[in-house]
């Protein structure tokens, strides 16, 4: 799974949002916030990536519990696949 | 004759001074030259000269349907303008926006919520003092290290306005409620009220640059949330605020 094309990571005042532009702007002119992690999983995921290997690359960055994070990314998963951003 | 040939012969371009530009506006429109009679310069060579097409115009029909076809071209220059200005250092940032012993305050809300209202209870307050400098639709420049805030032709129904280039002092996001109150926010806190009154460019390399600027003005500008209601009282809270004085 993919995030889909135009949408755009970018910082603001210190804090990181998605935008849409080009055809993606069409369908969605709101705006995305995320935290660090937040960031993190949405770069994985720029790149193309399974949902088995994001919570690997999480945990290997994060000193976290590991069923705390395949919870926490199938909800955020969940949260882009809603917002119509992945493919 | 075909009438094409007519059309080109009536092309006026009206050369109006905005935010330090001159710009060559292109239209055959009696409306918009109205619109910008105050705002014309003369003998100045235009930094940047904007024509728009039936296209543009039919994407502003479908953007708001129920306006006339003056106005959905007013709208159609105004958009090519906004993204024109990007590259220098410039920015549209839908707001009321006035003038105060020479120094700019906007005031941002949803449509409706009365940021006109609340700039007018400004004018009832502070008398002659004040200086409208765009009612509806300001552009904020910066010049140097300074973000200025700069009157245009696109200055909302009543023509509240005039072609000021003044220092900013503050933006204000304000909402109504049965209290008055104002306090000082962190602008990432409030980044989707801000954003949604700039115009968010659908190119990748222009959306950059206005964020780039969007960082840069919210670095050097402070932005405070209000709460109020529509009086004297709120005006009087609103200035004291976001000029630096102590609440009485």
């Amino acid at each position: 799974m993919k995030i889909k094309a135009g949408f755009e990571l970018r910082e603001l005042a210190g804090q990181s949002i998605v935008v849409a532009t080009g055809d993606a702007a069409k369908d969605f002119n709101g705006m995305i916030r995320l935290n660090k992690v937040g960031a993190f999983i949405w770069k994985e995921l720029a790149d193309g990536t399974s949902e088995q290997a994001l919570v690997k690359a999480v945990l290997d960055r994060y000193d976290v519990d590991e069923d705390v994070v395949k919870q926490d990314i199938k909800e955020v998963l969940n949260k882009l696949s809603n917002a119509n951003v992945l493919i | 004759m075909p009438s094409a040939f007519w059309l080109k012969m009536g092309e006026i371009m009206i050369p109006i001074k905005i935010a330090e530009l001159v710009i060559g506006i292109h239209s055959e429109s009696l409306y918009i030259r109205k619109m910008c009679g105050a705002y014309k310069c003369e003998n100045e060579k235009p930094d940047f000269e904007i024509a728009v097409t039936d296209g543009d115009i039919m994407a502003e029909r479908m953007l708001c349907p129920t306006l006339s076809s003056e106005e959905l071209e007013s709208l159609a220059i105004y958009r090519a303008l906004c993204l024109r200005v990007l590259d220098f250092d410039c920015i549209i940032f839908h707001s009321s926006a006035l003038e105060l012993d020479g120094e700019g305050y906007l005031f941002a809300a949803a449509s409706g919520i009365g940021k006109s209202t609340h700039t007018r209870m400004w004018r009832e307050v502070f008398g002659e003092r004040v200086i409208m400098i765009d009612d509806d639709k300001p552009l904020l420049r910066r010049l140097g290290d300074i973000w200025y805030v700069c009157g245009t032709p696109w200055n909302g129904k009543h023509c509240l306005g005039s072609s000021r280039v003044v220092p900013l002092k503050g933006i204000c996001l304000l909402s109504r409620d049965k209290d008055n109150k104002i306090y000082q926010v962190q602008s990432c806190d409030v980044l989707p009220a801000l954003l949604s009154q700039t115009l968010r460019p659908g190119n990748i390399s222009q959306m950059d640059i206005m964020l780039r600027l969007m960082d840069s003005l919210l670095k050097s500008v402070p932005v405070y949330s209000m709460r109020c209601t529509m009086s004297h009282e709120a005006a009087q809270m609103s200035y004291r605020k976001m000029k630096g004085m102590r609440q009485a």
